[in-house]
């Protein structure tokens, strides 16, 4: 099996396959994020605004965090980790929302500030970890400088095309047939597993 | 000629970031008024913006290995203005004729979304790889320097986000805005491009006219509010005007505001005789709105029922704005207006104890899923008298019927009675708005029949819309249609498969 180069942790494939799983289960989380915040906060247009703010401020601090890790640590094994961790994060996210929901949908301040409190809280730590999966993979993937524009070019194109999927299947089929506790935890759960598949791979090869 | 200096990289992928979330959220904006704002509307949307994105990343990867450098960034920026021009000629061409199309609505927005709005994403997301090419010198600096890149991404993504849902699109229009967009966009082009030979003056010359004549279209709204592209249509006489509110794709209102009893809908001439039904000219009592749109039931509670007291939810307070000035609503009314999501005054202001609500909030297909729940109910009926009645129209299809017994099964976990007015003696095939009334006290049958509303006086007494509102389903049949829908399930805020259930009836509908 180590001889099948196809399957190396920092082959193409396995990294295309790692941010695809990234885009994807942001996007997923993403568009569920808005029937979490509802039951607490209604649906507006401060709290759209506020999930898709946490969001991407998580993809900030995610990509510079994830970028500075993968220059200083064993990149594969990062991965591995990083994937791990935001499954984790995620699942506990989901209790998170239930634990601070009631309280924030209580208090007296301005909704863009609750809005934006419950979105940091609740959705900013799993889409940071998400985040930091693609600049770690690009630096697992680059062997050369010649190829950075590919290589960039390529794993954001999987990443996008994840998105596109976890957009769409999360609209029309997770949400209109499943529930969004089932989907979420499901999501969170197979990022771990994921995660630790791949860390047991690396510490064989 | 000399080039200039290159703005830093991460700012110019910050740019072409903040510009792409832009058009996306714009993009959506821009189809409501012709699809509406149901989930084909954003999937089509979020969709055309992803696949643009997907082949943008990887043909700027692709092409930044092979030649690299301001020359290829340059004709990048000023293609993906271009198309953002061409972009707004195509809506305004296409969109017009979109309902002629003899197509699939699922595949006529998806492929309206993809003509006009795809190959600004593409040309967009091409930047990204470039810059990574031209930052990235140093192996050992490589995932910082692309984590450096990704962040600016991001940040340009969330104000692009910010700034166009909360301030460009009601300050610009979506138009002006997406002109704005690429009058940026090219002047960045030209700005990398200088002393690089990337325009001459031909090319140059036809930009500049073709800027022009995209300033030039015509616009579409009354006024485009953060919510809907809000348009009022005026008929009538000057004595008695009759306004139209549309608000996107959808004819939320007829408001006659100087003769508040010319109620437009059918299902409002139900409500009135429930109101009726229940109260008399002087009583007072306590009623709760969700969804504003042209005020015409506060209105008329507030004429025919001076005792009465009104709250009103309207989630855009550019729609409650919008009856102050186009639609003679004063500014003194007595009407209490709670600008906001219904769900959110219901769980943070405890009002007067309702005796009345009334549910109109199902815009169009979209509907808002978290006032459909078992827990939104419950919240409704906390706040609500003992004997209170809540009535909703929804709009669904009878050989579909899911979201109707979906809804009925929901609303029956909360109330002992719920009834089905269907505006019609049973439940016809076709798209029909439907109305239901739960309560805990039986509804008065003999009274609901014999009663007048104020609204029946200016109809002639054989007019159609009386006797329709009249009409009840019969118990019995309730249970078969129920019974022949097993598999619809209670709404609760875990599982609310809404957008399935309507979205046959939404196609059928064009």
């Amino acid at each position: 099996m180590a001889t099948d180069t196809r399957f190396a942790p920092n082959s193409p494939i396995v990294l295309g396959a790692f941010v695809f799983l990234g885009g994807f289960t942001m996007m997923a989380f993403e568009i569920m994020a808005a029937r979490l915040v509802s039951p607490f906060l209604g649906s507006s247009l401060q709290t759209w605004t506020a999930v898709i703010a946490s969001v991407l401020l998580g993809i900030v601090v995610g990509s510079r965090l994830g970028g500075s890790l993968a220059d200083r640590f064993h990149h594969a094994r990062l991965l591995g980790v990083l994937l791990v961790l935001s499954g984790l994060l995620a699942a506990a996210s989901y209790a998170v929302a239930f634990a601070i929901g009631p309280m924030i949908s209580a208090s007296t301040l301005p909704l863009p500030l609750l809005a934006l409190t419950f979105g940091v809280l609740v959705f900013f730590p799993p889409a940071a970890l998400s985040a930091s999966i693609t600049p770690v993979a690009v630096r697992v993937g680059l062997d050369s400088l010649e190829h950075t524009g590919r290589v960039y070019g390529m794993l954001g194109a999987w990443n996008s095309a994840g998105s596109i999927l976890g957009t769409y299947l999360t609209g029309f089929v997770f949400q209109a047939y499943l529930s969004t506790r089932m989907v979420w935890f499901a999501l969170a759960i197979s990022l771990a597993i994921l995660g630790c598949l791949y860390l047991l791979r690396i510490r064989r090869v | 000629m000399k080039s200039l200096r290159l703005p830093p990289i991460w700012i110019l992928n910050g740019f072409a970031s903040f510009c792409l979330m832009l058009i996306q959220v714009l993009s959506g904006r821009a189809l409501a008024p012709f699809l509406g704002t149901s989930v084909f509307t954003w999937t089509s949307v979020i969709g055309a913006t992803l696949i643009g994105l997907t082949f943008g990343q990887a043909a700027g990867g692709a092409l930044a290995d092979r030649k690299s450098g301001r020359r290829a960034l340059a004709q990048t920026f000023l293609m993906a203005g271009s198309a953002a021009l061409a972009a707004n000629f195509a809506l305004a061409f296409f969109s017009a004729r979109l309902s002629t199309y003899p197509m699939d609505l699922a595949f006529r927005s998806i492929m309206l979304a993809i003509v006009v709005f795809t190959p600004v994403a593409f040309f967009l997301s091409m930047v990204g790889p470039q810059l990574a090419k031209l930052a990235v010198d140093n192996l050992g600096h490589s995932g910082s320097i692309v984590g450096k890149l990704s962040a600016a991404g991001a940040i340009g993504s969330l104000l692009g986000v910010g700034l166009g849902g909360y301030v460009l699109i009601s300050a610009l229009g979506t138009q002006y805005l997406m002109s704005a967009v690429a009058i940026a966009l090219l002047g960045l082009g030209v700005y990398i491009g200088v002393g690089e030979r990337v325009l001459n003056y031909r090319i140059a010359g036809f930009l500049g006219v073709v800027v022009i004549s995209n300033l030039l279209l015509p616009g579409l709204c009354k006024q485009e509010s953060n919510y809907y592209c809000i348009r009022i249509l005026a008929a009538g006489t000057e004595e008695a005007p009759r306004f139209t509110l549309k608000l996107d794709h959808l004819v939320h209102s007829y408001v006659s505001p100087r003769d508040p009893a010319d109620l437009g809908y059918g299902y409002e001439q139900v409500y009135a005789r429930l109101i009726a039904t229940r109260y008399s000219k002087l009583d007072s009592f306590h009623a709760y709105f969700i969804g504003g749109g042209g005020f015409v039931l506060p209105r008329y509670l507030e004429s025919y029922y001076p005792s009465a007291t009104s709250t009103v939810s309207e989630i855009d307070p550019a729609v409650i704005e919008a009856n102050h000035r186009f639609m003679e609503l004063s500014t003194s009314t007595k009407i209490v207006m709670a600008p906001g999501d219904a769900r959110r005054h219901l769980m943070r202001n405890v009002d007067e104890p309702y005796d009345l609500v009334f549910g109109d909030a199902f815009n169009d297909f979209g509907v808002p899923v978290h006032l459909t729940t078992l827990e939104f109910h419950q919240l409704l009926k906390s706040r609500m008298k003992p004997d209170g009645m809540y009535a909703l129209n929804l709009i669904d299809d009878s050989s579909y019927g899911n979201f109707l017994t979906s809804m009925t099964r929901t609303l029956r976990q909360v109330w002992k009675y719920v009834e089905v007015a269907p505006l019609a003696d049973t439940l016809e095939p076709g798209r029909n708005t439907i109305v239901l009334i739960a309560s805990d006290e039986p509804l008065d049958k003999e009274r609901w029949l014999a009663t007048r509303p104020p609204s029946f006086d200016r109809l002639e007494s054989d007019d159609k819309v009386i006797e329709a509102s009249s009409k009840l389903l019969d118990p019995a049949i309730v249970e078969e249609f129920l019974s022949s829908h097993p598999n619809t399930p209670v709404l609760t805020d875990d599982y609310v498969p809404i957008d399935r259930y309507l979205a046959p009836v939404f196609r059928d509908a064009y």
